[in-house]
């Protein structure tokens, strides 16, 4: 916890102070964690603003402090889920626009070892972002705080509200999807990135 | 092929994790979320406010249609102009009265 039980409960009791702390302490974690669900850096603070605006709203109904952290990814999974079905046939046009000539020319322009470091991340953003945008919403949100995020089972369960035997067999298929996707990644792209992230 | 595939993506994901790292938030991000805060608490008070104003409204006419239909039909019912006792009278004959001993009987009164 990032913050105290008390504080919580004085945000819960409607302290508008007390609710300030709170955004203050998680604000910076759950914007990263929105930034690696849905992968398109202008929005991040958009989605972020929906899921303290709906954690104002909702505050009232937790039950006790101990189950915040839970009820916070939990908002912040809703609200990337309803961000990547709205925006989900708006992100594959852009995604279809990215040409390999916008690649190459990023790649010859980039001199510098930060520029070229910058460019390996970028890559490796977009080769990631393009694997699970061939999964569902569903299971790109799954996957991204199992693997990515390094969530436990437990952790999971409190968020998704269902048992650990259910989680597995969901994360079972969502990873063959995406592993299914990774096979059929265009080759090149695929090694290259695969070696870049070897190296990182 | 496919468990090094499993291995490769394993890589991936940590790599992910390292080129999206946590970002700070804009400056403005707190000030624009109190302003959401309040737009959506005026919003809900003005949608209260519109509802509450529905109502009296809808109660008001409610109540003038109800008053002028009353007045409408006390006008054009004339049995309603006299009083209770009066209509029982008119309508009760004289020998119920008797049977009730509201009044005596012709007999009753050659026996005195």
């Amino acid at each position: 916890m990032l913050v105290e039980f008390e504080l919580i409960s004085r945000a819960k009791d409607g302290d508008a102070a007390a609710f300030n702390s709170v955004v203050l302490a998680y604000r910076k974690r759950i914007l990263g964690t929105i930034a690696r669900l849905i992968g398109r850096p202008e929005d991040v603070e958009d989605v972020g603003q929906e899921v303290f605006l709906r954690l104002y709203y909702s505050l009232d109904q937790l039950r006790t402090p101990e189950v915040f952290e839970p009820w916070l990814y939990r908002l912040t999974v809703n609200a990337a889920y309803d961000y990547l079905r709205k925006a989900r046939r708006r992100y594959e046009s852009r995604m279809a626009d990215l040409s390999e000539e916008h690649v190459q020319m990023a790649d010859a322009a980039a001199s510098t070892k930060e520029q070229k470091e910058d460019l390996r991340k970028t890559g490796i953003r977009e080769f990631v972002h393009q694997l699970l945008d061939s999964v569902s919403a569903e299971d790109r949100i799954l996957l991204t705080l199992k693997e990515v995020e390094g969530m436990s089972l437990k952790q999971l369960e409190q968020i998704y509200h269902v048992n650990e035997n259910a989680l597995k067999v969901r994360l079972f298929r969502a990873r063959q999807r995406v592993l299914k996707a990774y096979g059929a990644a265009n080759p090149q792209e695929a090694a290259a990135l695969k070696v870049e992230a070897a190296k990182g | 092929m496919s468990f090094q595939n499993e291995r490769e993506l394993e890589g991936l994901w940590a790599s992910y994790r390292e080129a999206v790292p946590d970002t700070e938030p804009s400056p403005e991000f707190m000030p624009k979320l109190w302003q959401s805060i309040e737009a959506r608490q005026r919003s809900r008070i003005t949608i209260w406010t519109k509802l509450t104003g529905a109502f009296v409204s809808v109660s008001l006419a409610l109540c003038l249609v109800f008053t002028i239909a009353s007045a409408v039909e006390d006008r054009l019912t004339p049995a309603h102009a006299s009083s209770y006792i009066d209509a029982l009278s008119e309508d009760t004959p004289s020998d119920t009265l008797a049977y009730a001993h509201f009044q005596p009987t012709a007999d009753e009164e050659s026996h005195k």
